[in-house]
């Protein structure tokens, strides 16, 4: 009997133990309400502002470097609003790579201390779960008026007829290539799908691959699934209607995509082994010399720049589209192009209307979009014609035309459409797919699954 | 037959030292190509050859790491967060262990029991809780939110190396000590401390390595560039696409070194004291 109440007691301290880890969750909670009036008390603290007030705004970005790329554009614009605004202090908070930000905007977001202005991806999967929490304030498209925004550019941050972000990039997808490493070969840069094949048979032997691709990470592989279907089906219509299930996967041109995708990986377009190759070996195989294309989005414009890589490759670099479909039902003006990235503000903070006037104040077109395309950084999701300096690189003026010269843009692409908890199945199919571990057939019908799934976990 | 097996037994020892370095070169390797490769160009990376010899050798890299990855900044942070939790881990275990070891008493069995299923909570299950509760008494971004955690996954683990340690020691040092009129705490400190310098060297440079390795607790409780330790250097160099690999693997480097030191310092302590447990008798 003794022995049993004392096996009772052990089992009693541990679980008090166990559950005084829970009470803080209640606790948490309970401090979401005390915050809430301060939250609706910001024009109060406008006023403490006028009044030159310190106020602290909480930056949280996923670019860690701030000396080079995205991160440096957002440091000079911060640098210059703290000049500006003296009373305004931006404390940055930088986290990469992007699956451990996305954790910490989740513990965030759960934790209700969301930092004041954070880095954002369009699209319900990301978005989603922030807006269910109240989690950010909403912009009108009149603060952003006079900026030069694309409109579709707003399309993937709004849920609920209501704008949580703004958009920072265009992001389309294109083919870096080598012209040399064709040209020694008695090849041109490829006009259709037809040509890959041709690049492929006349490469195979030699120790150039044709496309260097990223296989090791998901998200490359579902942009190039996106292209070829639109290729098969004339458009991209077909992905967007199947994942909001007015169409479906189960459509003949999804199959025959499959089929073409196959065909690519067993003629060897990708090279061996492409799915062990993660993005940084993808890019240094082109980089080096070793691949004639490399498949990447516009964003990689810095690689004919890189002093890490041979002059005799850099300076034989230029861009194309992806190629149009042999029967020219999709000409290379079908464009995959999409808003990914952005900023929100967060509304729960005490410092949310201050944060706000920052976030607009970046996006001005003299602010944002000069800096990132006169550091060659990225394309803005704003018109940048006016910022050109003359200096632009092949690959800048390559790009420019591509998307100048691009008639129907694809908006969000299939993957960012998907729900939080589906979207990796997704890619994992796909994945499937290119290593020939499942049929045309059997494909389609799994994603389709998948899509109708998600459409029921957005639309509860 | 004496001068027959000579050369026999020196051809066997031969091939056993042979294999011997075989497995040495295949345990240093990893060092080696990750030295070689901290001084290369990032574009170099990932072509035909294992290792390339870097022409010219990019110190570049280690000026890269040290000025835009704060490795002076954030390796001191990463000192200071292991010298306190190596010191608590180990005086807080080794009492404990001397209580549940040493003192017959009713509840030690489960004592005992209650610290060794500590041993089994998952770190990932403790994250969201810890960070609500260190939200609501403002440890988040300091220096105890990564103290506190790291101790408390670490004593379980040194409570049993300690208690293997202590039985296998006998009882009549401490009883003579006791007779000449030692109190408990000074049985402790003036006894039980000298004789276990193996076993707290070892739990020390346990406690180091999961210190200086940890990532996860740092990356969920710190924000600010103030209370960062090494392997934030690391992600310094990764953007949202395109990551500086050189820099990195100088960062590499440089946080393996003390490692790899400490190991080839107390690597005897180390095996000795884990098996001292194990050899009871």
């Amino acid at each position: 009997m003794k022995k049993f109440l004392n096996t009772v007691t052990v089992i009693v301290m541990f679980a008090s133990l166990v559950t005084a880890c829970g009470k803080p969750d209640q606790a948490g909670s309970s401090s979401t309400t005390d915050k809430a009036p301060s939250a609706t008390n910001t024009p109060n603290a406008d006023k403490k502002t006028e009044s030159g007030q310190k106020v602290e705004i909480k930056f949280f970005s996923n670019n860690p470097d701030r000396g080079g790329g995205q991160g440096k554009a957002e440091q000079l614009l911060i640098d210059q609003y703290m000049k500006e605004n003296p009373n305004i202090k931006i404390s940055v908070e930088t986290l990469s790579p992007d699956p451990q930000f996305q954790d910490k905007l989740k513990i965030y977001n759960v934790s209700e201390t969301l930092p004041d202005v954070t880095m954002m991806w369009g699209g319900a999967r990301y978005l989603g779960p922030l807006v269910k929490n109240n989690a950010l304030v909403s912009f009108n498209k009149e603060d952003f008026a006079g900026q030069g925004f694309i409109d579709a550019a707003f399309d993937s941050f709004t849920l609920n007829n209501k704008i949580y972000g703004i958009p920072k990039n265009t992001d389309f997808l294109v083919l870096y290539v080598n012209k040399k490493v064709l040209a020694d070969r008695g090849l041109e840069p490829p006009k259709t799908e037809a040509d890959l094949f041709k690049i492929a048979e006349k490469l195979k032997g030699t120790n150039v691959v044709p496309i260097a691709l990223d296989g090791r990470d998901s998200w490359p592989l579902g942009l190039l699934f996106d292209a070829v279907v639109a290729r098969q089906s004339g458009g991209f219509d077909l992905y967007h209607k199947a994942i909001d299930r007015s169409g479906s996967f189960k459509d003949p041109a999804v199959i025959t995509s499959a089929k073409k995708l196959q065909d690519m990986v067993k003629s060897g377009v990708f090279g061996e082994g492409f799915l062990n190759l993660d993005y940084g070996a993808a890019r240094n195989l082109f980089g080096q010399g070793k691949a004639a294309m490399y498949l990447m989005g516009q964003w990689e414009m810095g690689v004919s720049t890189d002093t890490n890589f041979p002059d005799d490759v850099r300076s034989n670099m230029i861009a194309i589209p992806y190629p149009a479909s042999d029967d020219g039902k999709s000409p290379t003006t079908d464009l995959l192009a999409w808003f990914g990235g952005g900023y929100s503000v967060s509304s729960k903070s005490k410092n949310s209307g201050e944060a706000k006037k920052f976030a607009i104040w970046m996006f001005k077109k003299e602010n944002w979009s000069k800096t990132v395309w006169q550091n060659g950084i990225t394309f803005p999701a704003q018109s940048y014609d006016e910022f050109n300096t003359g200096k632009e690189t092949q690959i800048q003026k390559d790009l420019t035309n591509i998307l100048k010269s691009a008639k129907v843009f694809s908006g969000a692409n299939s993957q960012d459409r998907f729900s939080a908890s589906t979207s990796k199945g997704y890619l994992d199919a796909i994945t499937e797919l290119l290593a020939l571990k499942s049929t045309p057939e059997k494909f389609a019908e799994s994603i389709d699954v998948i899509a109708e799934k998600s459409n029921k976990e957005l639309n509860p | 037959m004496r001068t027959l097996s000579k050369p026999y037994t020196q051809l066997v020892q031969i091939i056993f030292y042979l294999s011997l370095a075989l497995v040495a070169i295949a345990q240093i390797f990893p060092l080696i190509w990750m030295i070689n490769f901290s001084l290369l160009k990032s574009g170099d990376f990932f072509g035909s050859y294992i290792l390339k010899w870097p022409s010219p050798f990019q110190w570049k890299n280690y000026a890269d790491a040290f000025k835009l990855g704060h490795v002076p900044a954030y390796l001191l942070n990463s000192a200071i967060v292991a010298v306190v939790v190596i010191a608590v881990t180990v005086i807080v275990s080794l009492m404990l262990s001397y209580v549940i070891a040493r003192i017959d008493w009713k509840w030690n069995k489960y004592l005992a029991g209650l610290v060794m299923i500590c041993m089994i909570v998952p770190l990932y299950s403790t994250l969201l809780p810890n960070f609500f509760i260190f939200n609501k008494i403002k440890l988040i971004d300091t220096y105890f939110a990564l103290i506190l955690p790291n101790i408390a996954f670490l004593i379980p683990l040194s409570v049993f190396i300690f208690i293997g340690f202590l039985e296998t020691t006998p009882r009549a040092i401490e009883e003579a000590a006791v007779i000449d009129g030692l109190n408990l705490l000074g049985v402790v400190f003036r006894i039980i401390i000298p004789i276990s310098k193996p076993v707290i060297s070892s739990v020390a440079v346990l406690a180091f390595l999961n210190t200086w390795n940890e990532f996860i607790m740092a990356v969920t409780f710190i924000r600010t560039d103030t209370y960062k330790t090494l392997p934030f250097s690391l992600i310094q160099f990764t953007g949202e696409y395109a990551s500086n690999y050189a820099a990195q693997f100088a960062v590499m480097t440089v946080i393996a070194l003390p490692s790899v030191l400490l190991y080839m310092i107390f690597t005897e302590q180390i095996t000795s004291s884990l098996t001292a447990g194990a050899v009871k008798g």
